[in-house]
């Protein structure tokens, strides 16, 4: 490789513009002794990449590499133990919890089917109303107060009166 | 883990509240007398919050009632979500009976008892929440022909019930003279 390509190259490679083949090239330019001058200065620097473009991991590391491993293999093992007991755990209390909505929910249906729709019950005018839940609320009060005797004569007036607005 | 444990934990919470609220909507009439409801014998009705919110804009005047027993009446069904009446004109002792059987009487407590002159029961139950807040009162009255059960939805308030009483007491009187 003459010198002046050498130059372009490394032009290039500053500019991060090389190919890995152009890199390779370039590393293999600066092993040969008859380098000018001003391009002996990065010598150690392409020295350096030849030398740890491909660094090989020996036993030793392979070696280290399981040992690190290991115990963290079986750390991971000992937590999903734990997971599944959890997961477990969560599918039973799901389980209880659905039981738990399907008997509160199952009034609630057995209304919809049997169909208290009250509705169908409800006084329409304001007044009627008014008039059963004052009568209502002072038969309460008064059957609160135990003056029962007073409260059952008017009440049973009402209650005629309620009567007729539902005939 | 700690982040599963706090879901796992919220979940179970949010289950336990939906059951919990489920069970307190109901009243009593829904949950005891609904084969009351389709018997001829009965005489239901039904006041809704709704209905009872327009009770301000009526014009009292025109009903011949007392102002202050009015504004006592208005001021109680305010708090109320409901009323749901459950009328018979027969068999009163016999259908208390069943009434009083079919209570659950872990969730209503017995506010008052009384058996009057008449042959006729009366009871008073109440159901509160957790924080002990009235959330329903039922009256039953039986005996001879006449069979009430009464159910008052809402938040009621003693205070009021009593300043009711005081102004029925007031009106006693012209009551009586008017019939």
């Amino acid at each position: 490789m003459d010198h002046q390509l050498i130059r372009q190259l490394l032009d290039r490679y500053f500019e991060g513009q090389t190919s890995l083949e152009e890199e390779a090239q370039l590393r293999r330019a600066f092993q040969r002794k008859d380098l000018p001058g001003d391009l002996k200065g990065y010598r150690p620097l392409f020295d350096y990449l030849e030398q740890n473009a491909a660094p090989e991991l020996g036993d030793a590391f392979d070696a280290k590499l399981l040992a690190e491993l290991q115990p963290q293999e079986a750390k991971v093992r000992h937590l999903s133990a734990r997971t599944w007991v959890l997961r477990i755990a969560a599918a039973v209390a799901l389980a209880i919890g659905a039981f738990w909505m399907y008997e509160g929910y199952q009034p609630a249906q057995h209304q919809e089917v049997a169909g208290v729709d009250w509705s169908k019950y409800e006084v329409e005018d304001p007044k009627q109303a008014f008039a059963i839940t004052s009568s209502a609320l002072k038969r309460a009060s008064l059957e609160l107060n135990q003056g029962t005797d007073v409260a059952a004569q008017g009440f049973e007036r009402n209650l005629k009166e309620i009567s007729r607005f539902f005939e | 883990m700690k982040t599963s444990k706090w879901i796992f934990t919220a979940l179970m919470l949010g289950i336990v509240s939906i059951a919990s609220a489920q069970t307190s909507n109901a009243n009593a009439i829904d949950k005891y007398f609904q084969q009351y409801l389709d018997d001829d014998r009965f005489t239901v009705v039904y006041i809704s919050s709704k209905l009872m919110s327009m009770f301000g804009k009526l014009d009292v005047e025109s009903m011949e009632m007392d102002d202050n027993e009015t504004a006592a009446i208005i001021d109680l069904a305010s708090d109320l979500k409901g009323i749901r009446i459950l009328v018979a004109e027969e068999n009163g002792a016999g259908f208390y009976k069943e009434a009083k059987q079919k209570i659950n009487t872990t969730e209503y407590e017995i506010l008052m008892t009384v058996r009057n002159a008449d042959e006729q029961n009366v009871d008073f139950l109440v159901k509160e929440d957790a924080a002990g807040t009235m959330e329903e009162l039922l009256l039953l009255v039986g005996g001879g022909e006449e069979f009430v059960l009464m159910s008052f939805v809402g938040k009621i308030d003693m205070e009021k019930i009593s300043r009711l009483i005081n102004e029925f007491d007031d009106n006693e009187e012209p009551a009586e003279q008017k019939q």
